[in-house]
């Protein structure tokens, strides 16, 4: 009962005075990432601009155009997620900024898949994005932090965003187990559900002129093995709730998930790259303190302005 | 003074309405018809399909052909863009378009093509359907079961369409 106790004292359900660098360094991570992101995929974000128009298949808050948006527009959404972008990172006027970049972020991310595919390898980001825009999460390290006359204490307000963030986390494996069991009841258990889509998966890849994964195309023949594979897949999805234990559970799920994402990229050249980073599960250690190590590091041992060193470490 | 370490009533509102409000909007999903989807919201329908109980797949795909008659897939920014499921998408849009819709995107993938080197030899553009088996496909047997041709363009197509 102690160890039990010891392990939901670190659980993240359990509310209790976190520091407030521990919030901001998710900000900056899960902002950096957006940033990257955006940048890194602008060909893909702005390829809807010469799409034909017969090709839009509104979703979400894309329903509530009449049709698809003229390419200047398009451009100027983009442009404008990328500058509130920076001030999320930054924590520039957050309490404005941050919404700004949420709703940005979203319409572009939606916009996208708006064109005969859902794109759910954004689907997290874009949560944790508008869960940190929602919370106190520019009251360390950032511009607006500078402007406080004192440092912000450990508070239990710092710790509810994390909490929502690790809940989302959870439903996001949680969820597509429970489709599986809706749609397709338990045969969703058997092990050759997966092989049939590692095969189905590249050959469609290779019909449409794709780079197939060598690798996965060579396990296809061998039965026994996506047994295993498959096991551990659905261990990791129905599994998901138990992070919530504490930080020791939570760890071992993480590098089985980081595993899983790795696995996915390599057999079927499907990639998340939110999760293949592992940001979205940082909030599950103290993260600052890391942050701060490599900040500390990188300015060759003198922690730059606007990164204090954390205060207190639960 | 000593330093809070309670949330004052408005911040516990806040908490709860943010958390209920997303984790609420996050199980919506679950209570559509099966298949249904939307962004960023979703139960990820197209990973709970069960493949291993459907029937071989039928792929759209673009092929061109060079003067001998050798062929090569058509990559997904030749036909839409760089994501292979907008690709076929499009090119399945197209086959139900109708012949017009058809040689429109026909006419699109061979201007693009025109303009990659790596395709100089490639002149005439076949838009197919095929049914493969997954499994089998990598267990030896390449060749599609069946195949359907929906339109041409570019080439010898372009002279038999003169012709007629």
């Amino acid at each position: 009962m102690k160890t039990l106790r010891q392990w939901m004292g670190e659980s993240l359900l359990v509310l209790r005075p976190l520091p407030a660098e521990r919030l901001a360094a998710m900000r900056i991570l899960v902002g950096l990432f957006a940033l990257i992101y955006l940048i890194s995929r602008h060909r893909y974000l702005l390829s809807p601009a010469t799409m034909p128009a017969q090709a839009f298949e509104p979703v979400g808050l894309g329903l509530w155009l009449q049709g698809p948006l003229s390419a200047p527009a398009l451009y100027l959404a983009y442009a404008f997620s990328l500058l509130s972008a920076l001030a999320f990172v930054g924590g520039w006027y957050f309490a404005w900024s941050a919404p700004l970049f949420a709703l940005s972020l979203l319409w572009i991310t939606t916009y996208r898949s708006c064109w005969s595919m859902v794109f759910h390898t954004e689907n997290l980001m874009v949560l944790h994005v508008g869960v940190l825009a929602l919370a106190p999460a520019a009251h360390a390290w950032s511009l607006d932090a500078k402007r406080r006359a004192t440092p912000a204490p450990a508070h239990p307000r710092y710790a509810w965003p994390l909490r929502l963030m690790a809940l989302i986390v959870v439903l996001s494996y949680l969820i597509p187990g429970v489709a599986k069991l809706r749609h397709s009841g338990l045969n969703w258990l058997n092990p050759q559900w997966l092989r049939y889509w590692v095969a189905y998966d590249n050959l469609r890849k290779i019909a449409l002129g794709h780079i197939a994964s060598p690798l996965g195309i060579a396990l296809v023949p061998h039965r026994w093995l996506f047994t295993p594979l498959s096991f551990g897949a659905i261990a990791l999805e129905l599994g998901a709730p138990l992070v919530l234990l504490g930080r020791r559970v939570a760890a071992f799920w993480v590098v089985g998930i980081l595993v899983f994402h790795w696995l996915v990229l390599i057999f079927m050249v499907v990639a998340f790259p939110y999760a293949l980073t592992g940001i979205p599960f940082a909030m599950f250690f103290p993260v600052e303190r890391w942050l701060y190590r490599v900040s500390k590091w990188s300015s060759r041992r003198r922690a730059p302005e606007g990164f204090a060193q954390p205060r207190t470490q639960p | 003074m000593p330093e809070a370490t309670q949330m004052n009533r408005a911040e516990r509102w806040q908490s709860w309405l943010v958390t209920l409000g997303i984790l609420g909007a996050m199980l919506w999903p679950l209570s559509w018809p099966k298949g249904s989807d939307s962004f960023p919201l979703s139960t990820y329908p197209m990973f709970a399909r069960d493949v291993s109980r459907e029937p071989p797949a039928w792929m759209a795909r673009a092929l061109a052909y060079d003067a001998r008659g050798r062929h090569t897939t058509l990559p997904p920014h030749l036909v839409a863009n760089e994501e292979v499921l907008q690709a076929h998408r499009t090119l399945i849009q197209a086959i139900e378009g109708g012949p017009e819709t058809l040689q429109s995107l026909c006419q699109g993938m061979l201007a693009r093509m025109a303009q990659e080197p790596k395709y100089a030899r490639f002149k005439r553009i076949e838009i197919v359907s095929q049914r493969f088996d997954a499994i089998d496909y990598f267990s030896g047997h390449a060749q599609p079961l069946e195949s359907r041709l929906h339109g041409r363009c570019g080439g010898e197509a372009a002279a038999q369409g003169a012709r007629r």
